[in-house]
């Protein structure tokens, strides 16, 4: 019998552009092909699919205040996203979601923010700067740090360009390694090290953190140390392997919470003496 | 009605007026001491005194393969939600598995809802089978307190000397007793051979781990880092076909 809704059941995107990131990223321009808005909120994710493979969780890289288009921010790692890779504008993808909770914009509207990421984690916590672009009277100041291995595998790098040269925002990057003839002229190191060499008044100020789990400690760590301790502090986005995006399957689950559905935004208390989160 | 008895003469003609109606499943013996819960269309292909499937009756609620969607490729993907779902009579289900149906109801039905398990759970109806001994030497369901009724049935059978005490749970039940007209009011005394069979059931069935049934979450969360779950892991393939065997995986 045919039923009028499912919670797995995805919805048609078309596929307007396509741009590199880096070798192994691309950028994928989408819209609903009900030419609805997602409705999403910066920090949610999308269940992505294509007919015959598999679905796979993946942020929405751009910001609500943009429009009905929308981007997602895709590394080719297996069977799924390679296939999305060899995709070429005007092919239809499914989508479910948006899914999860969203970082937490009140909260982050009462003074300077630190929005931090790692490798993969910009794209997540692109639709955030975005918003703040977008609504820069909402905001306090608001300082970039991204860590990437090297300057080749720094994504979003004509966004990294605009948000160097505006006033409103400081944004630094730093990477593990310089290959000699590199004409990269951001920071080398640690993100913790970037940032134990910032100049900002930790008074009011909210950290926001996404990037891969190696990350977390030493960056919360020299937080902490630079003043932001206490609760509603620090909030950070986990990654999991989401499935069903609702709560349900218990594959993202970290303990009593499930990723997909309690999160992937959490406040650090909520989740730093849960085994296995960070 | 809210009870009912049915004599043993006449379980076997209600297994036939039940397949006359629909699809009948109950648990069948495969040799080697094995059962599984599979289509019949009488009593006698039963094994009522089985122990725990190799499958949980789960299966029928949440198929191992399910179509939830359909689609034409040329058509965009636009998908079609669809459920498949087959009207059904699980017979001679335990307590403990009635239990993990309870879990997996809890589970679905929150929201937001899985609506293809909750409309093929409307379209099965459960007959539960009550243990009167320990099916096998590693039940655990006294500790977990799930060797007497607790609900998820539409009809709950318990043996007596010469029939069976039937609990009438749903509307469905109850139409199913008068539909098949084998059922009859229940007595004094089968109440009263309930009572001792309950009486009888409090000096079986004791906590088979010697534990405290409110402990069992501190318990689990104290030895997360204990050694046991490092060797049991040293055997896990990260194939995730535990999850079928369990009665309460989803």
């Amino acid at each position: 019998m045919t039923i009028p809704a499912s919670l797995y059941a995805p919805r048609p995107c078309r596929l307007l552009e396509t741009s590199d990131l880096t070798p192994q990223e691309k950028l994928f321009r989408l819209q609903l092909a009900d030419d609805t808005s997602l409705g999403h909120q910066p920090g949610q994710f999308i269940q992505l699919s294509l007919p015959g493979l598999t679905e796979a969780p993946i942020s929405i890289a751009s910001s609500p205040t943009r429009g009905p288009v929308f981007e997602l921010g895709v590394r080719r790692a297996g069977r799924l996203t390679s296939a999305l890779h060899q995709l070429a504008p005007g092919a239809t993808i499914g989508i479910r979601g948006p899914f999860g909770r969203p970082f937490q914009l009140d909260a982050l509207r009462s003074g300077p923010l630190l929005l931090i990421a790692g490798g993969c984690g910009l794209a997540p916590l692109r639709s955030l700067i975005q918003y703040c672009q977008d609504r820069p009277e909402e905001f306090g100041a608001v300082h970039i740090l991204y860590g990437a291995r090297s300057p080749a595998d720094l994504m979003f790098k004509d966004d990294l360009a605009v948000w160097q040269r505006s006033d409103r925002l400081d944004c630094r990057t730093t990477v593990d390694r310089t290959p000699a003839a590199s004409c990269y002229d951001g920071d080398t190191g640690l993100l913790p090290e970037l940032l134990s060499r910032l100049d900002f008044d930790p008074t009011d100020c909210r950290a926001v953190l996404v990037g891969p789990p190696p990350m977390y400690r030493p960056v919360i760590a020299e937080l902490r140390r630079l003043g932001l301790d206490g609760d509603r502090r620090i909030m950070l986005s986990l990654e999991r392997q989401m499935r069903c995006g609702v709560g349900k399957c218990g594959h993202c689950s970290i303990e009593h919470l499930s990723c997909c559905s309690d999160g992937p935004v959490f406040w650090l208390e909520e989740v730093e003496n849960l085994r296995g989160a960070l | 009605m809210t009870q009912a008895l049915i004599a043993k003469t006449k379980l076997a003609d209600l297994v036939s007026f039940l397949a006359s109606c629909g699809k009948v499943v109950g648990p069948v013996p495969l040799g080697h001491g094995q059962f599984k819960f599979a289509e019949v269309s009488s009593l006698a292909e039963m094994a009522l005194d089985y122990i725990p499937t190799i499958l949980p009756p789960k299966k029928y609620f949440m198929p191992q393969y399910e179509t939830l969607l359909r689609y034409d490729g040329a058509d965009g993907q636009q998908m079609q939600a669809v459920v498949e779902v087959e009207e059904l009579v699980l017979f001679g289900v335990h307590t403990c598995d009635l239990a993990g149906i309870q879990c997996l109801n809890v589970v679905f039905s929150d929201r937001p809802r899985d609506l293809h398990y909750m409309i093929r759970k409307n379209h099965i109806t459960l007959i539960g089978l009550e243990c009167s001994d320990y099916c096998d030497g590693f039940a655990s369901c006294a500790m977990l307190r799930n060797h007497l009724p607790k609900g998820g049935y539409d009809l709950f059978f318990s043996e007596l000397s010469d029939g069976y005490f039937v609990d009438i749970k749903t509307h469905k039940g109850e139409q199913l007793v008068e539909e098949s007209g084998l059922f009859e009011p229940v007595s004094d005394a089968a109440r009263e051979q309930l009572q001792e069979l309950r009486r009888s059931k409090k000096q079986i069935f004791r906590s088979e781990v010697p534990i405290r049934y409110q402990d069992i979450p501190r318990l689990f969360d104290e030895t997360f880092d204990s050694d046991v779950w490092t060797r049991i892991g040293e055997k896990c393939l990260s194939c995730g076909n535990c999850t079928n065997v369990c009665p309460t995986c989803y």
